[in-house]
């Protein structure tokens, strides 16, 4: 029994590694209150210098799971450099880099939207009021990596889907 | 505007159910049922933003419903403020649904806060004033701070509680005079669901901070998301859990149960859990139930099923489980606990406190007995005496009381789950979720919290046995001074049953034998099993992820069950695994413990 049981669990999780990528919600799960007004601005701001875009199809002409169907992510200016927090550590930054998954219309749960990049968590989602777009944003460019992995869920957990496209980025490295 | 939407006459009447008991125990009255009183429902509106939280990047809107008794000639009246959770803010006439707030000009409101009239009516015919606020416009920006609005919940509720203070002393528009001096608000009860479950504990945090100057004496998170590991004490506490909540999927609410245990010395009030086997996320509110709101609703599960095709099946909360509660009978399971919680420690109607502690059965209007309760009894000498709180390794060799533990015969015998060097995670697991998914959702008492991630949850006992001739036993000594345990009702201890470990019989509940032995040197043996249905095997498929899961649930066992012992001079408490040849225990919190 105890074996048919882990191998029922290994199935589940060879199942759910084949979209989902590894994350720890501990990496980066906690936000600075002091960060929150800075972050709402950039969530809403216009549109930055496109810096990567992909799509998400389960099939030629079918969204992916959830309903994304595209990202982009810009490069967001900032008008004057700001501390904040990187990998618990404090840092001036002059730019900001917002992810848009577009698609929908996205769910509204009480778990956030999370979104990670090759596994490491990005942030919390904030949707569009047409819940036709959801942005993430983060100070980290560290995290852009050519050729990553971009995962959508909810709460990090199970209810999570890795998008078909990597991130491709239009000017990498 | 005030409006009058329905008036109706409460006849007494008995809910026919057909239920089997719990063994051991007694039925009570049924909370659920409805009252004598005839109630009224209105609404108060101040506007979409007539009011800003704190650092919270937009207005939003004071509106609630009250349903309150007819006859106000009776008051003041107890008084409970309920609050929905995150969902969809409005819709247009094609049912597409926004979220934003105020809702733009084709769309209308979606009415989360009217989600739960069903409940609300039941506790006005029984005397109280209910009301159920409108948090949309929090919902519509809550993403973007980083408490996920908890304390934007908080301070709404405080909002409308410092509104009834003037419709209770001055009056006020839109009701005039009509509540002075009908509000009892130095004894008020919250209820909170999803993001407003743990807005009600933020609320209570806040209003101790402002010197409490609302009497709030009973919190009940219904399916609660903790992003911040709150943690209340001093109050009268019941958490609702449903097992197959296909949103906050790792029942993280389970830690405002497990973190306010122990957390302050002489807490004078008892904390509830109660476990909803069939339950999902989104059925405790109509609006957002399918089929009975036209746009934003749907089953939890469902959508988690549109990812993981595993879930759709699942024996336990899959779609087509006979094991899943229809939206009615989960409103049952609602109705009846809020029912129980709010009578008994707002009203005083102590004979509900049976169903609450887990010493008496759900009742009728629950429509359903897959229910499992835990209850931790208020730390005063006459409620409660630990023996074992199991949170350090000292815990294994010497107990709370300061006497011997002994066991024999089990292996693994160790302790999981709470603060290091204990790991992490109980379940083997849990780390390769946590690792993979972030989350560990088939134990929820060691639940990560985004804002807290690195927190620990609840420390436990982790057994294990295989007998050859029935010798595995486990022995708590009761020094000198603890022995006269005749004034307590039972004796109880928090258990599940670890599902992942070869040792149990899947599908099969567990059982054990619980031993008093008195000075004379008499035993008296009860079986665990004949007394509580907490033992058992906690139901899910592994290909689901999410379920089975671990909850920890009370085994009470009344003290009068044990015949031909002194319960003045008690010297031990031994569980013996005399019951099944094999199996794999999670034990928490043995105690001696009484009603509050």
């Amino acid at each position: 029994m105890y074996l048919k049981s882990c191998f029922s669990l290994a199935i589940a999780l060879v199942s759910l590694t084949v979209f989902w990528l590894p994350v720890a919600m501990a990496q980066g799960g906690a936000r600075e209150p002091q960060d929150d007004l800075l972050l709402s601005q950039l969530h809403k701001s216009s549109q930055g210098k496109v810096i990567a875009e992909g799509k998400n199809t389960a099939g030629p002409t079918e969204p992916g799971p959830f309903s994304v169907t595209d990202y982009t992510v810009e490069e967001l200016g900032l008008e004057k450099a700001v501390r904040v927090k990187i990998d618990g550590r404090r840092v001036t930054t002059s730019k900001a880099y917002r992810i848009t998954l577009k698609g929908g219309p996205f769910q509204v749960r009480a778990m956030p939207a999370t979104l990670h990049i090759d596994g490491k968590l990005v942030g919390l989602g904030v949707e569009s009021p047409n819940l036709d777009s959801i942005t993430f944003v983060t100070f980290d460019r560290s995290l852009l990596d050519e050729g990553a992995t971009i995962k959508f869920g909810y709460g990090g957990g199970p209810a999570s889907v890795e998008l078909s496209d990597k991130l491709r980025l239009t000017n990498p490295k | 505007m005030k409006r009058l939407l329905l008036t109706f006459a409460i006849l007494s009447l008995l809910f026919a159910g057909n239920f089997s008991t719990q063994p051991g125990s007694a039925q009570s009255s049924d909370p659920g049922a409805p009252g004598p009183l005839a109630v009224i429902r209105a609404e108060y509106n101040f506007g979409d933003t007539a009011f800003t939280p704190t650092n919270f990047p937009a207005p939003v809107e004071l509106r609630a419903s009250v349903h309150h008794p007819a006859d106000l000639s009776g008051g003041p009246f107890p008084f409970i403020v309920f609050l929905h959770g995150r969902h969809a803010t409005c819709f247009d006439a094609n049912g597409n649904v926004a979220l934003e707030w105020p809702c733009s000009a084709g769309r209308s409101t979606i009415p989360s806060f009217q989600g739960y009239d069903y409940s609300a009516e039941q506790l006005a015919s029984h005397g109280f004033i209910v009301i159920s606020i409108s948090a949309n416009g929090v919902n519509a920006q809550d993403n973007a701070v980083a408490d996920l609005g908890a304390l934007a919940r908080a301070e709404l509720i405080q909002k409308h509680l410092e509104i009834w203070m003037t419709f209770n002393t001055t009056g006020g528009a839109p009701f005039s005079t009509q509540f002075v001096g009908k509000v009892n608000l130095n004894n008020v009860g919250t209820m909170g669901h999803s993001r407003g479950g743990e807005g009600v504990i933020r609320h209570f945090q806040l209003n101790q901070s402002q010197g409490s100057p609302f009497g709030v004496k009973a919190v009940f998170p219904l399916a609660p998301v903790d992003f911040n590991r709150g943690v209340i004490n001093n109050v009268n506490l019941l958490v609702m859990l449903p097992y197959c909540d296909g949103d906050v999927l790792d029942l993280q609410g389970a830690h405002f149960y497990d973190d306010a245990r122990y957390n302050a010395p002489g807490d004078t009030r008892p904390k509830h859990s109660v476990l909803i086997m069939g339950g999902n996320h989104n059925f405790y509110n109509t609006v957002w139930t399918p089929g009975e709101f036209p746009a934003g609703a749907s089953d939890d599960w469902a959508v988690l099923s549109s990812v993981l095709v595993t879930a759709a099946n699942d024996p336990q909360c899959g779609l087509s489980s006979s094991n899943r509660l229809t939206p009615a009978q989960q409103r049952g399971t609602g109705k009846a606990f809020f029912a129980a919680f709010f009578r008994a420690y707002l009203k005083g109607e102590s004979q509900f406190l049976s169903i609450l502690t887990s010493a008496a059965p759900p009742p009728p209007s629950a429509t359903t007995n897959e229910i499992h309760v835990a209850y931790h009894a208020p730390d005063n000498p006459q409620k409660r005496r630990d023996v074992n709180r199991l949170l350090n390794a000292g815990n294994l060799t010497t107990n709370t009381l300061g006497g011997a533990v002994t066991q024999n015969g089990l292996d693994p015998y160790d302790l999981c789950g709470g603060e290091a060097p204990q790991p992490r995670f109980c379940l083997q697991r849990s780390p390769i979720l946590f690792v993979n998914l972030g989350i560990t959702p088939n134990e929820p008492h060691a639940a990560p919290s985004f804002n807290a991630p690195d927190k620990r949850g609840l420390s436990q006992l982790r057994i294990a046995w295989v007998n050859v001739i029935s010798t595995a036993q486990y022995q708590n000594d009761l020094p000198a001074g603890s022995r006269n345990v005749s004034g307590f009702e039972a004796v109880q201890f928090r258990v599940s049953v670890n599902f992942e470990d070869p040792r149990n019989t899947s599908g099969q509940p567990q059982d054990l034998s619980v031993i008093l032995t008195d000075g004379l040197g008499r035993a008296s043996t009860v079986r665990a099993g004949s007394q509580s249905r907490a033992l058992f095997f906690p139901p899910g498929a592994n290909a689901s992820v999410v379920v089975p899961r671990v909850m920890q649930n009370s085994v009470r066992i009344p003290l009068s069950s044990f015949g031909g012992v002194n319960l003045g001079d008690i010297r031990s408490i031994r569980f013996r695994f005399d019951q099944r040849g094999s199996g794999a225990l999670l034990i928490s919190d043995l105690a001696f413990a009484s009603r509050p």
